[in-house]
């Protein structure tokens, strides 16, 4: 089979997207209130350190990805239950995006409709993608992501006549307690959700590369997200935006230009559809290598249609209500995503390293010996 | 629920699958077979349990709540 690459840009593009995801809808790092700002930036200081490491990790084994790795380093064995976890993560986490965007839909567009439409339509429009391959998501995330920003911009400054700058004020007005909780909320969902791309990039045609990728990403999804989440509590004030489940939506759709520029909402629906394809895209895709990986098949395209619709009903039984569904996000969702996104990658980097010096010992020895 | 999915596989297999290729099938049927039965079971069983319970337990349990 032959081995689809991606540009750099290319790379950088499907990130951006998949950092909004559904970050952009939902709003993140909602404990910080009109600190959010400060919460996001730190979260994204924090993230840098932490998407190097995933970067050193792909950058050790050029052309592998997560999966393969996890074999080499591991062994059969452990590798696989290493892989197991992370196929969990990625199929776990596209299951939650399809039930936000489901749980959108059917809150802002479609009350009468079962939740489960909408998913499933969504889902099946992502197995296309997803056998269409990585590359055909790239190039369409070159597209999307200067759609995105163009929708992003021109929203935001029709926003500006009903921006009250003042909601910013006092900062840091309860401590820095609330800042904190905030960025480690920020930093899981979505920064360190990135995590997925150590299955993926291993299509990047160039491994030296990466870390810039991954930073480049970081920052100017990191510094729109900061950008957003301060135009919501400047238009909203803190505690409405707590209040509101979208707030981004609520934001959009007091917008009123001259009582012609209205009802613009509907473009908060298409960044979230777009985004929302390209993150359960990924998702999916990790998911169904993973299962490819674990039972020793080559061509994932197979299990993408069963993965995807295990997925659909994955994310059908997760909540009860939309209440639910944020009070996971917010409060659970950050303590059960931190082992994934931080503490695994940690222990195979270390290996790899330990691995490495191993190795390097071992061939100096064995130059010794033949001297 | 049945006919819906033995209709997207029919589908899937005969877009997807090349003919020297049948090796993936088995597991493809499992998965699909597993996807299907948590379908119907959730059509049946009132308040189906949340895979997100035990992981909110266990979180909350280090949480100290």
């Amino acid at each position: 089979m032959k081995k689809e690459t991606i540009s750099d840009i290319q790379g950088i593009s499907l990130l951006i997207l998949f950092i909004y995801g559904s970050t952009l809808v939902m709003g993140t790092g909602g404990n910080a209130k009109n600190d959010i700002w400060i919460a996001i930036m730190l979260a994204i200081a924090v993230s840098i350190p932490t998407v190097l490491m995933y970067a050193r990790i792909l950058g050790r084994y050029p052309g592998k990805d997560l999966y393969d790795i996890l074999c080499e380093v591991f062994g059969n064995y452990a590798g696989k239950l290493f892989i197991l976890f992370f196929i969990w993560f990625s199929f776990h986490l596209g299951a939650l995006v399809l039930r936000n965007f489901g749980e959108f839909l059917v809150t802002v567009g479609l009350p009468e409709t079962p939740k489960i439409v909408p998913i499933i339509i969504f889902a099946l429009v992502c197995v296309i993608g997803v056998k269409c391959g990585i590359e055909t998501l790239a190039r369409c995330s070159t597209f999307f992501v200067l759609f995105v920003f163009f929708l992003l911009i021109m929203l935001s400054s029709f926003a500006i006549p009903i921006m009250k700058p003042e909601n910013l004020l006092p900062i840091l007005k309860n401590g820095l307690t609330p800042v904190w909780q905030g960025a480690f909320a920020a930093f899981t969902f979505p920064f360190g959700e990135t995590v997925v791309f150590l299955m993926v990039f291993d299509s990047l045609s160039s491994s030296k590369t990466i870390h810039r990728v991954y930073l480049k990403a970081l920052i100017i999804s990191g510094m729109f997200i900061a950008f957003v989440s301060a135009r919501n509590i400047m238009i909203l004030g803190s505690e409405t935006a707590g209040a509101v489940y979208f707030p981004s939506y609520s934001v959009i759709s007091r917008v009123n230009i001259g009582n012609f520029l209205q009802r613009l909402e509907i473009s908060v629906t298409i960044v979230f559809i777009i985004a929302g394809f390209i993150k359960i895209c990924i998702c999916l895709l990790a998911a169904s290598k993973g299962v490819t990986k674990l039972f020793g098949f080559k061509d994932y395209r197979y299990f993408v249609t069963p993965v995807a619709l295990l997925m659909v009903n994955l994310s059908y039984l997760l909540y009860d209500s939309i209440m639910e569904m944020f009070e996971w996000a917010e409060e659970i969702y950050p303590y059960y995503a931190l082992p994934f996104q931080v503490i695994l990658p940690l222990i195979i980097l270390i290996a790899i390293e330990i691995k490495s010096r191993l190795q390097k010992k071992e061939v100096k020895t064995e130059d010794k010996a033949q001297v | 629920m049945i006919f819906s999915y033995t209709l997207v596989s029919i589908i899937d297999i005969r877009s997807f699958t090349k003919p020297g290729n049948k090796s993936p099938l088995v597991l493809y049927i499992i998965l699909m077979v597993i996807s299907c039965a948590i379908g119907i079971a959730n059509g049946y069983i009132e308040d189906m349990p949340s895979p997100a319970i035990p992981i909110k337990a266990i979180v909350e349990a280090i949480k100290g709540n």
